[in-house]
């Protein structure tokens, strides 16, 4: 397997445009640390580490951090504190958002064993054969896909600071529209990251994953009504769909876990498969729709820490579920 | 929603509109009905975080009193956003005053290309003088204008004056500048000379690198002091047009633009953005910058 991450980019099917450009590598630890720092909202932090840790025009992150911190040492050296108009400049200054977690989140999809292909089809300029993404997805997008042959995996993620429930809501339900979209695998895992883990007080992610799970257990009215017989010759099966919730924190735990059992001086000694993959996703969703159904409240960094363990048992051959569990 | 002179206001998708225009197409829905059917079509397909966050309405740094991030409730933004989809299908010619979609429109609008060269023909600006004229020749002739200058150099920082692409501030100036032209007090009915915005962009570049010691900043740092000049031109020029309540507007139509593949943003996020037009100046069948003969 390889743990060097790179994802095909482009908002058109036939675009296809390696990111980040042959030659520049990411290693998970760096999508954990880029992760982390998009926490905090603060684009200037983006600027001069997110971007740059991910592969992103490193050329002109240099360019523009020399321009910044020109300009910061001059006002530094008048004592001129920022004001309301420095403000209203900076929001002058960017014409289209870039992304930050959707890609990251497709960089990881393509570190967890090596997918077929992982995409993030995010809007790109293509600058000499290298594809410098600029925008967030078309409508009717995942933020990331990766397909493993037997199953995909889609990422469904926000950064947005200070979450609503409308705004998980909204999470959800275009997660729902993206999986009911993927009509070409038969297992699909879908990954919610946010800000906002299953350890959240509030709950939210939590009991919207019970009901989206539930909807996707429940038979559709017309496979209801035709359960008494066989189904008719030729109607397609629905997937098997699994919901798994990560915060930020939780992503960047597990890219460093990661790192330290597959990347250079990796310790593993089983090589993670998609079958290893998918069994430890099952193990893990399995795990969490356990502790639902038991009401229990999650410890902090319940997600990651789970699947850690599970991922660090598997690399050194043993098995994942713990046999007086089983 | 006052979008006023930018042809969106906050949807931002071009290729949502064949997908926009089906629904209207399919269930012939005209007035208050059309717009409830477009809100109902954002709902289920289009307005994700992204599309928020990129206008800059998610992860604002304003707040209101209560220190909650100052943005607007999703059912607001949907509202606005089928408005606004409704008003750019009208524009480019896809639908009637009613929202009404002729049947033999909706092939024409499902081929991307064709929506592409409606953007290019039909996006105009209505100026004073109720003359509406093409945006996107109208950017052509600024980017026209740059590209006559010498190119910049890296190892010349002030030559970040030619850049050929134009900041947000610059990008939105046009447009107000476009609503702007009429027949100017005691003057002559005159048609505005094709170059006009150009070098009203290029002069004031200059003006504002003018002697400036970049130290360790380099091209990018004459390229931040020119942005931020811009800006200053913008907010002191058009201050009745209120440029800052239109930075959405902006944002949105700049990714239609790009979806159409009329420009594209160059620079990095966080530092400063610039809009390059995506097809080669040099192939455009144009006529040169008449030069003005010695004396």
């Amino acid at each position: 397997m390889t743990l060097t991450a790179r994802v095909l980019v482009g908002d058109d099917e036939n675009i296809d445009i390696a990111f980040p450009e042959p030659g520049h590598e990411i290693v998970p630890r760096a999508l954990g640390v880029a992760a982390v720092l998009l926490l905090n909202e603060n684009h200037y932090r983006d600027l001069i580490e997110v971007y740059e840790a991910i592969g992103y025009d490193a050329g002109a992150a240099r360019k523009h951090r020399a321009a910044l911190a020109e300009k910061r040492r001059r006002d530094e050296a008048a004592g001129r504190p920022v004001t309301e108009d420095d403000e209203i400049k900076q929001d002058f200054r960017i014409a289209v958002r870039a992304i930050g977690l959707e890609l990251i989140a497709g960089l990881f999809l393509s570190v967890l064993d090596s997918p077929e292909e992982a995409r993030c089809p995010c809007r790109v300029l293509l600058e000499d054969e290298k594809a410098i993404p600029y925008g967030a997805a078309p409508q009717g997008n995942p933020d990331a896909r990766a397909d493993y042959g037997e199953f995909t995996v889609l990422a469904e993620v926000t950064t947005i600071l200070h979450l609503r429930k409308s705004d998980i809501d909204g999470q959800w339900t275009s997660a729902g529209r993206h999986v009911d979209a993927v009509t070409d695998c038969p297992r699909i895992y879908c990954l919610m990251v946010s800000r906002l883990g299953l350890d959240d007080t509030k709950r939210w992610q939590a009991a919207e994953l019970a009901n989206a799970q539930e909807d996707r257990e429940e038979p559709e009215p017309e496979e209801a009504e035709a359960a008494s017989g066989p189904p008719p010759a030729g109607s397609p099966e629905r997937p098997d769909v699994k919901f798994l919730v990560f915060d930020i924190e939780d992503m960047a735990e597990i890219a460093h876990k990661l790192d330290d059992l597959y990347g250079e001086e990796g310790t593993a000694k089983v090589a993670l498969t998609s079958d290893g993959l998918g069994m430890l996703l099952d193990e893990l969703h399995a795990r969490t729709m356990d502790w639902l159904a038991g009401e229990d409240v999650f410890p902090p960094h319940w997600a990651s820490n789970t699947f850690n363990e599970m991922l660090g048992k598997y690399a050194s051959g043993k098995p994942i579920r713990d046999e007086k569990a089983a | 929603m006052d979008k006023t002179p930018f042809l969106a206001g906050m949807q931002q998708e071009l290729f949502f509109l064949p997908a926009a225009a089906r629904q209207l197409a399919e269930s012939g829905a005209t007035g208050p009905d059309a717009l409830n059917r477009l809100e109902s079509a954002m709902r289920m397909e289009a307005l994700s975080d992204a599309h928020l966050e990129g206008l800059g309405l998610l992860g604002a740094r304003r707040r209101d009193d209560d220190g909650n991030p100052l943005r607007p409730e999703r059912g607001t933004t949907l509202r606005a956003m089928a408005e606004d989809c409704l008003d750019q299908m009208q524009q480019l010619g896809i639908a009637d005053e009613e929202g009404r979609i002729a049947p033999e429109q909706l092939p024409l609008v499902e081929d991307q290309a064709w929506l592409c060269e409606a953007v290019l023909k039909n996006y105009t600006v209505t100026g004073r003088d109720g003359t509406a004229r093409n945006v996107v020749g109208q950017l052509n002739n600024v980017f026209q204008t740059l590209a006559n200058e010498p190119p910049e150099q890296e190892d010349e920082p002030l030559s970040a004056a030619y850049r050929r692409g134009l900041c947000l501030a610059e990008f939105m100036r046009l447009h107000f500048w476009m609503a702007d032209l009429g027949p100017r007090p005691g003057r002559m009915r005159a048609r505005p000379s094709r170059w006009a915005f150009g070098d009203v962009i290029l002069a004031e570049r200059e003006a504002a690198l003018y002697g400036l010691d970049v130290g360790e900043g380099g091209i990018e740092f004459a390229a931040l002091v020119m942005a931020d000049a811009a800006t200053d031109a913008l907010l002191e020029h058009h201050e009745r047009d209120n440029p800052k309540s239109k930075l959405a507007a902006a944002r949105s139509t700049v990714l239609m633009l790009c979806d159409a593949g009329i420009i594209v943003p160059r620079g990095f996020p966080g530092g400063v953005q610039w809009l390059y037009p995506v097809a080669d100046l040099e192939s455009r069948p144009r006529r040169k910058k008449r030069k003005i003969p010695p004396r």
